[in-house]
């Protein structure tokens, strides 16, 4: 891949050095390395979205939909990054130089973030998403009062905006309620198209253009804001072929293969959970904690999740925990009556994010116990 | 206040206890567990039944199913001594012995508590074969979609334990509202000319008051019992769509004896479930999956493993 050492050049990213070719964007460079860019538009297969030219017009349902050619599109603008002067950058565009300094996770890096995420979620349906009560809902009766169209789809527990929305952090004070969704649901012999789930990432547009080499599908601009939809009157007419790369980098419920039930394959590198907080697992911090019951979680070296343990005694459960494992660092813990309950639910959380249980807790020990 | 529109019943009812399930308790025959090298117990409490399975080198050897008291402590104590009755076998010569389930972290008597998701893969493995890749655990109180690998470890899962519909509890309630000892519901439910509608709430809350107005306007019982279990397939149905449900599918928990529940589960997700092996009891899978862990923890132990 690259000619020799000498055409690499180094750069540091939230402290950790790496190698990179003098043509590669930000975001590939710290691919490279354990620090993860959220990104909701970047795809590791396509070019970047900002610059993507739009077209005068695009289809839905058959529909002719106006827009403009005025502007382009600035992506999701969730990758930025601050550079040593201060100033904020996309990691998906901006070529890697000699030197540089990037932090990913500077307090104007996180406050752009999060307010781009909410405006992503403010026009999709995120009532869902910021419930208290999220995880092991079926969505089928709700206390909350949410109305069935804004509930969210069946990508419910594995969608790649919900995932990426918990790792920046959604605000729950500036999300109100989504706007009225008159959801336009077309249903395809091969796949469901909600047009009212579309973020506008433009993924869909790209792979079509770039890998499939066929621009079925296209957006214009309205509003300034995208508008995804098919090149021509019909998808027959648009030349596509119905190869369904557009579903598989759709990272929202809004381009669904028909009976959808079967394992989706992860596309990207999982987010990493977002930063908690933590404290040094050692015997003095172990004696500032309560002996009441609530649950604990023990994090590795690299603050990773690797035990998740209610207990009645929160304070008599680390000591022991200390005896038993070397692997653990870091420590936290919530105070909580019901921490079988809570176990559970943070287990819960876990699993849904990382596919498996922390490694002490069916794994380890346990794991050389199974048959 | 309940205007209840009673049933016909066979004329002497008393305050009958519907919803009661019977306790039952099992010993095998071909054992001996003096020959057996590690003795090993596994106690699920929870929030409706306690369950304990002892095992003799990995085979099932006594098992008990009873209500939870009020004490998890005792309810413990009571089960494990329930499946050693009549044995000759006491809990001192139980080589190790695991808690699991809600109150898993207040049985003195066990040495190590374990999470009930674990168990339930790990029993789930035993019960019905190393084929089984999706698990659908309908308990007493919540229920929960749990995937595994070939050796019954924990891959992903979910939990709904907000709401009681389609679970023992859920099945108590109606059990009782409509004087049908809770054993039958399952058969009586799908003994319909046709499949009726299900009810239109799939809270239980709500489908209580919907059951008596279904009564009112002439649907028999097991009508009205059809559109019940419909209503609660449906709902449990959409909680395993969300851990992208995987063959072969197995259903562990109370509910597994459910006949009316199960058949319509299998209808709506189109998959067949998973027969258990030969007395092999899944409602047990959470005791059995912790007694197969203290096997493993002694082995461990003593260096044989």
């Amino acid at each position: 891949m690259s000619q020799g050492a000498s055409d690499l050049i180094s750069l540091q990213i939230d402290g950790q050095w790496v190698k990179a070719a003098p043509e590669m964007t930000i975001l590939d460079a710290a691919s490279k390395t354990s620090v993860y860019i959220p990104a909701l538009c970047a795809h590791p297969d396509l070019p970047p979205a900002p610059g993507l030219t739009p077209c005068d017009s695009v289809f839905r349902d058959c529909r002719k939909i106006d827009g403009s050619v005025t502007g382009t599109d600035e992506g999701c603008q969730l990758c930025l990054v601050q550079f040593q002067d201060g100033s904020i950058h996309r990691a998906c565009d901006t070529p890697v130089s000699e030197g540089m300094v990037i932090s990913t996770q500077s307090d104007a890096v996180v406050k752009q973030r999060q307010g781009r995420m909410a405006s992503i979620l403010a026009n999709h349906p995120h009532e869902c998403l910021i419930c208290p009560q999220r995880d092991g809902c079926d969505l089928t009766t709700c206390s909350m009062g949410v109305p069935p169209e804004k509930r969210c789809c069946s990508k419910f527990t594995f969608c790649e905006l919900r995932r990426v929305a918990d790792y920046v952090g959604i605000s729950r004070e500036t999300l109100g309620d989504t706007a009225e969704i008159h959801p336009i649901v077309v249903d395809g012999p091969l796949f469901t198209t909600d047009y009212s789930l579309c973020i506008g990432c433009t993924r869909c547009v790209r792979v079509c253009k770039y890998v499939r080499e066929r621009s079925s599908l296209a957006y214009t601009l309205s509003d300034g804001k995208v508008v995804m939809g098919w090149s021509g009157a019909t998808p027959r007419e648009s030349r596509c072929n119905f190869c369904g790369a557009c579903v598989e980098v759709c990272p929202t419920g809004a381009l669904i293969d028909k009976g959808l039930r079967r394992k989706p394959k992860l596309l990207f590198t999982k987010p990493a959970s977002p930063p908690v907080k933590s404290l040094p697992f050692n015997a003095d911090t172990i004696e500032g904690v309560p002996d009441t019951a609530g649950v604990l979680q023990l994090f590795d070296a690299q603050r990773r999740t690797i035990c998740i343990k209610g207990t009645p005694n929160l304070r008599e459960e680390l000591k022991q925990q200390a005896t038993s494992t070397n692997q653990a660092k870091f420590f936290f813990y919530e105070e909580s009556g019901m921490f079988t309950q809570r176990e559970s639910e943070l287990l819960q959380e876990f699993s849904q994010e990382h596919n498996h249980l922390p490694t002490l807790n069916t794994g380890g020990d346990l794991d050389d116990l199974l048959g | 206040m309940d205007t209840l529109v009673k049933p016909p019943t066979n004329g002497n009812e008393k305050a009958k206890e519907f919803f009661r399930w019977e306790e039952y308790r099992w010993t095998s025959q071909d054992i001996d567990w003096r020959g057996g090298k590690v003795v090993s117990a596994g106690i699920d409490i929870g929030s409706v039944g306690s369950k304990a399975a002892v095992m003799v080198d990995g085979k099932l050897y006594a098992t008990a199913n009873m209500r939870t008291g009020a004490g998890s402590a005792d309810s413990a104590k009571k089960v494990l001594d329930w499946a050693l009755e009549g044995t000759g076998l006491s809990q001192d010569s139980i080589h190790y012995i695991v808690g699991t389930g809600y109150g898993r972290l207040r049985i003195p008597i066990a040495k190590r508590a374990i999470t009930e998701i674990g168990c339930h893969a790990l029993g789930a493995n035993f019960v019905y074969g190393s084929t089984v890749r999706t698990i659908l655990d309908v308990g007493g109180q919540d229920c929960k979609a749990i995937k595994c690998d070939e050796r019954g470890k924990v891959l992903n899962f979910v939990m709904n334990d907000k709401c009681a519909a389609g679970t023992g509890r859920g099945m108590e309630t109606m059990a009782q509202l409509l004087s049908v000892p809770i054993v039958e519901i399952g058969t009586r439910s799908l003994e319909v000319d046709e499949e009726p509608e299900p009810t239109t709430s799939l809270c239980v809350i709500f489908a209580k008051s919907e059951a008596v107005s279904l009564l009112r306007r002439g649907w028999d019982v097991n009508k009205v019992l059809a559109s019940y279990c419909r209503g609660m397939a449906i709902r449990i149905a959409e909680l395993l769509a969300h851990v992208q449900m995987e063959e072969d599918f197995a259903i562990t928990g109370g509910q597994s004896k459910n006949i009316g529940l199960v058949r319509r589960l299998e209808t709506m997700l189109g998959v067949k479930a998973l027969v258990p092996k030969e007395g092999r009891d899944p409602q047990l899978a959470g005791a059995i999956g912790a007694a197969l862990f203290a096997k493993a923890t002694h082995e461990k132990a003593v260096g044989v493993r």
